[in-house]
């Protein structure tokens, strides 16, 4: 067990060397002695490892100072003093790597690329100044730290790296990371020592410590500062004394530390009493011993798969393979589609997602890393990244904000030889495919031993058991009858002989066979039995969730049936339809307007007229007066504004059939035009665009101006289109004026439209005196009004 | 100027509905709004930015690259003896917007107003996210916040919106403001938070209690308006 140091800067500022603008790391190079003489305090104090006063000294946190051309010269200053406090002792050095302050892209604004260089740099400069332990610390987001341990790592491959996390109360960091997620990272990534300091006391932060150490077998650190501070008289004060803080050394070590130091607000003296604490301290009982699971990280979530973990979903949908459509918006640098499929299938309960950017005559690498980028801002479900490419491999995976599946590699030794490295250097899980020389083995003994021959070269490029998985590869059943079952042995023989993680997909099964979705969801409860962890298929297939579903519980893994009984319960027996069919056409008309059902209306329609009703009484008996009732319920507050839209665009289906089924055309009599329009400087426009909608709806030509439209404009539209009816409308108070001014216009033009005025902050006071005819407070006042001017 | 855009995982179902005037216990296809909030979340581009000033308690003036004095009795009780104000600015883009308006001209109308509410709730969660982080970084150094407040809250007036933009620096993520004091994009907040020292008094209660809108306002989520 050892003991770090302590603060560096509360030090500095006790002995007058932080003035307010002055760069802290600056002081190895101005005060070298008084920096020795610090870290000379905290060795006599009983530290095994001190931190070098580099914490702010990357080039982008110089930028404050406008010191980054000096970034290299400072960290290598710094090592320098610590090695020379050093000298004669057995203490060791910590060349300390802190935040950049900025966030990367696309939560911030600063290239990852960026980053890595300043760290890089930083790393280069402390293992030049001899730090022993590159130490990256007070990390709040996953990127950064990936960053500055990716460039540890490149820069000086033979130093360890110790790496600290921020939490916060809440036990994530500010930007959402767990102790497991960022343990699990850590640990794939190839940091030695891991955990976290500052921000919480020992009382807040042990318990975060002892989460890493029920996901990892890495020894752990933890560094609280002395409680949380309190501002008196414009100082920073700790609570925790060096008796206090010495008090929690013996929780530190049951939680399974081994490096225990202090962070803010401690001090050579605490530093002393948690030597003695740890002195006399009884090393931990074993520490828990991970499980062999898979584990994939996104930013904010972790997600197990094997090793007896409830099966997971992995969805398919974003692959542009055989769908044109989407290949063609993927092509053309459209990525809705693609973010949408994501939060589709999040949604509809995949826990992974594949991405797959296989589009012929782009980039790949620039789609897929664009797609990785986009995605993970989405969904907190990580990314199974879908290439067989190098190139694209390793794009997409620099910048994954998490530890990522590659899917996937084969037997090829090229391919091992360039897709291995990549993953081991970014900490990815890889599928494994029976995929060789002579294609896909028929027999499971021959996927076996060539999934095995590739777990061998993996394990020998240094990737863990774990970081494994094995898919047993379909075959569709139309073209050779025993594919199936060899699959499920196959599976079967993965689980026994080498008891990997397993993925698979489904449709490749019923491929030329009638009754697909059936088909494939047979195959996923059979291959769920025999073994499978992870299946990649399209959650939002209802028949392939519900085998999952089913298969789920029969396997025993849905604690008292709840997420089954929750799908399965409200099933009703027989469908009962809201708009059940009783009552003549027209009563079923008014029903279905008032329920919103565009869907069915064009049905309705269709009845009405077949039974000879004239259509210009189904617009008024029908549909009008069905639009009037739920224009008064609003009114009244009986029912909502949606509901209200909703009642609209049945209406807009309802006369969309009305035109399509009449030979001679459906007209109904315009009634207006009315000019409508939000006045000039306002660029709202939700409550005008909804009261055109309803004017619509009730027979009224609307000429839409838009927003922001000035008086001539609407007078001269008004004049030429010789509009009965103007309605405007302002949201804000600084617009309110325009009103008036459009009015006076309308009035000097001699126009005899009648206004109606509205918008959050008019009243009838306002209107009255700004010359409107009237004040509508909603939209279907605003419709009411305008067939009294008319004469309706 | 720190920026720190936030990310849009979910957009709170109920949240939308109550900015879209529908009351929680009324029944009302989720699916539509599933929909809407889906459709905001892909289309949002969320940015925020903030940025530290001191301010002068006495006479009230702010103390940023150009000075003004903040009007308004109730925010000035609000900032109280504050001496550091942190300005800031969140929007979620102008693509959203457009969209709007495209469904309302396609007749898409339950849609259009839907994602104006989620758009509405996407907006303030990305306050909310920048809101946190700003607590963060100053309850570190022994501060307590204020919770946001914006112009146009209370007696704070909609005037001074620009000079807010100007101080936050709001055009580094595309933030403007018209010569009617309204931001482009619409989904978009500027607010000013007050650093008080730990040791003093508690805080002004935060919420609907204060606002001139309070017993009018559509989107009150208490029973009784």
């Amino acid at each position: 067990m050892f003991l770090l140091d302590g603060a560096m800067g509360t030090l500095l500022q006790k002995q007058g060397y932080l003035t307010p603008g002055h760069c802290p790391e600056l002081s190895n190079i101005e005060h070298p002695e008084a920096i020795q003489a610090i870290h000379r305090s905290y060795i006599e104090a009983g530290s095994d490892f001190i931190q070098t006063n580099s914490f702010g000294a990357n080039r982008i946190k110089l930028g404050e100072y406008d010191l980054s051309h000096r970034a290299g010269e400072i960290s290598l200053a710094a090592a320098a003093n610590a090695k020379a406090a050093c000298a004669g002792t057995a203490v060791k050095v910590l060349g300390d790597m802190g935040p950049t302050g900025k966030f990367i892209e696309p939560l911030g604004d600063i290239p990852f690329e960026d980053v890595y260089e300043a760290y890089a740099e930083q790393a280069r400069a402390l293992a030049d100044g001899g730090a022993d332990i590159l130490l990256i610390q007070t990390i709040i987001d996953v990127q950064e730290m990936r960053a500055a341990l990716l460039a540890a790592k490149t820069i000086a491959p033979a130093m360890p790296v110790m790496c600290e996390f921020t939490f916060n109360e809440d036990g994530r960091t500010i930007t959402g990371t767990t102790p497991e997620a960022a343990a699990i990272l850590l640990e794939a990534l190839g940091a030695d020592i891991i955990g976290a300091n500052c921000s919480l006391g020992p009382g807040k932060l042990i318990p975060l410590i002892q989460r890493m150490a029920a996901v990892t077998s890495l020894p752990l650190v933890i560094q609280p500062n002395a409680g949380l501070p309190k501002l008196i008289d414009g100082e920073t004060v700790f609570p925790l004394g060096p008796k206090e803080m010495a008090a929690y050394v013996q929780d530190m070590v049951d939680a399974g530390a081994t490096y225990i130091g202090g962070c803010c607000g401690t001090s050579p003296a605490h530093l002393a009493a948690m030597r003695q604490a740890l002195d006399t301290a009884t090393a931990t009982a074993k520490r828990p011993t991970p499980d062999k699971a898979t584990y994939v990280t996104s930013r904010t979530a972790v997600v197990a798969i094997g090793s007896g973990k409830t099966p997971v979903i992995i969805g398919e949908r974003i692959n542009p393979t055989g769908r044109k459509a989407l290949q063609k918006e993927i092509r053309n640098g459209n990525f809705v589609p693609v973010k949408t499929d994501a939060i589709r299938q999040a949604k509809a309960g995949a826990k992974l997602l594949d991405v797959n950017m296989g589009v012929p005559g782009i980039d790949q690498s620039i789609a897929m890393e664009r797609a990785v980028r986009e995605i993970s801002m989405l969904v907190d479900t990580p990314l199974v990244i879908d290439s067989t490419d190098p190139a694209v491999l390793e794009k997409a995976l620099r910048i994954y904000p998490g530890r990522a599946l590659i899917n996937s590699v084969n037997a090829d030794p090229e391919q091992l030889t360039a897709i291995l490295p990549i993953a081991k250097k970014y900490g990815a899980a890889v599928l494994c495919l029976p995929i060789g020389p002579g294609g896909i083995p028929k027999t499971a003994a021959g996927r076996l031993n060539l999934v095995r021959s590739i777990y061998d070269t993996a394990r020998k490029a240094g990737l863990r058991h774990e970081d494994l998985l094995a898919d047993p590869l379909v075959l569709t059943a139309a073209s050779d009858g025993s594919a199936p079952s060899e699959t499920l042995r196959t599976l079967r023989a993965y689980k026994s002989e080498l008891g990997i993680a397993t993925i698979m997909g489904l449709s490749n099964v019923s491929f030329g066979l009638p009754g697909r979705p059936g088909l494939n969801a047979a195959f996923l409860s059979m291959a769920l039995a025999a073994g499978l962890d992870a299946p990649i298929m399209n959650p939002l297939q209802t028949e392939l969730m519900d085998a999952y579903r089913r298969s789920l519980l029969l396997l025993g893994h849905d604690e008292g049936a709840r997420a089954y009984v929750n799908r399965f319960q409200d099933l009703p027996a027989t469908a009962q339809p809201q708009d059940a069919p009783t009552g003549t056409p027209l009563e079923q008309i008014r029903q279905a307007v008032r329920d919103g059902a565009k869907d069915s209306i064009g049905g309705l329609i269709h009845n009405a007229l077949d039974a000879h009703l004239d259509p210009l009484v189904i617009t008024s008996d029908g549909l009008t007066a069905a639009m009037t009732a739920i224009g008064d319920d609003y009114g009244q507050g009986r029912c909502y504004l949606p509901q209200v839209m909703m009642a609209a665009e049945t209406m807009q289906a309802a006369f969309v059939t009305l035109k399509e089924s009449l030979p001679s055309g459906f007209a109904m009599t315009e009634k207006g035009p009315f000019v409508i329009a939000t006045v000039k400087g306002d660029v709202h426009d939700l409550g005008k665009n909804i009261v055109t909608a309803l004017l619509e709806n009730n027979g009224y030509k609307v000429i839409d101006l838009g927003k922001d439209v000035s008086a001539d404009t609407i007078v001269q539209t008004v004049q030429e289109s010789k509009a009965p009816l103007v309605g405007l409308s302002a949201l804000m108070t600084t617009t309110m004026p325009q009103i008036d001014v459009t009015i006076a216009a309308l009035k000097h033009a001699g126009s005899p439209a009648k206004v109606i005025v509205g918008g959050a902050v008019l009243t009838e006071e306002y209107a009255h005196q700004a010359g409107a005819d009237a004040y509508a407070d909603d939209a279907t006042e605003a419709v009411r009004l305008a067939n009294t001017f008319i004469g309706e | 100027m720190p920026i720190f855009n936030g990310t849009l995982h979910e957009i709170d179902m109920n949240e939308t509905k109550r900015y879209a005037g529908l009351k929680a216990d009324r029944p009302f296809p989720d699916a539509v709004v599933a929909e809407a909030c889906a459709a905001v979340q892909v289309l949002a581009a969320p940015r925020g930015i903030f940025r530290q000033c001191g301010y002068d308690p006495q006479a009230h003036e702010l103390l940023c690259d150009e000075p003004f004095t903040i009007e308004g009795s109730q925010i000035r009780r609000h900032l109280g003896d504050a001496e550091i104000a942190i300005v800031m600015a969140v929007t979620i883009g102008s693509a959203i917007e457009d969209e709007i308006d495209r469904l309302f001209q396609t007749k898409e109308y339950t849609k259009g107003l839907l994602m104006d509410a989620a758009a509405t709730t996407a907006t303030e969660m990305i306050a909310d996210q920048l809101n946190h982080y700003i607590d963060n970084i100053t309850v570190k150094k022994g501060y307590k916040t204020t919770w946001r407040y914006s112009p146009g809250y209370g007696d704070w007036p909609l005037s001074q919106q620009p000079a807010m933009v100007r101080a936050i620096h709001a055009d580094q993520i595309g933030i403007t403001v018209t010569s009617s004091c309204m931001l482009v994009p619409r989904k978009s907040v500027t607010a000013i938070i007050g650093l008080k020292r730990t040791d003093a008094g508690p805080c002004e209660p935060s919420g609907c209690a204060g606002c001139t809108m309070h017993g009018t306002c559509a989107s009150s989520c208490t029973s009784d308006s």
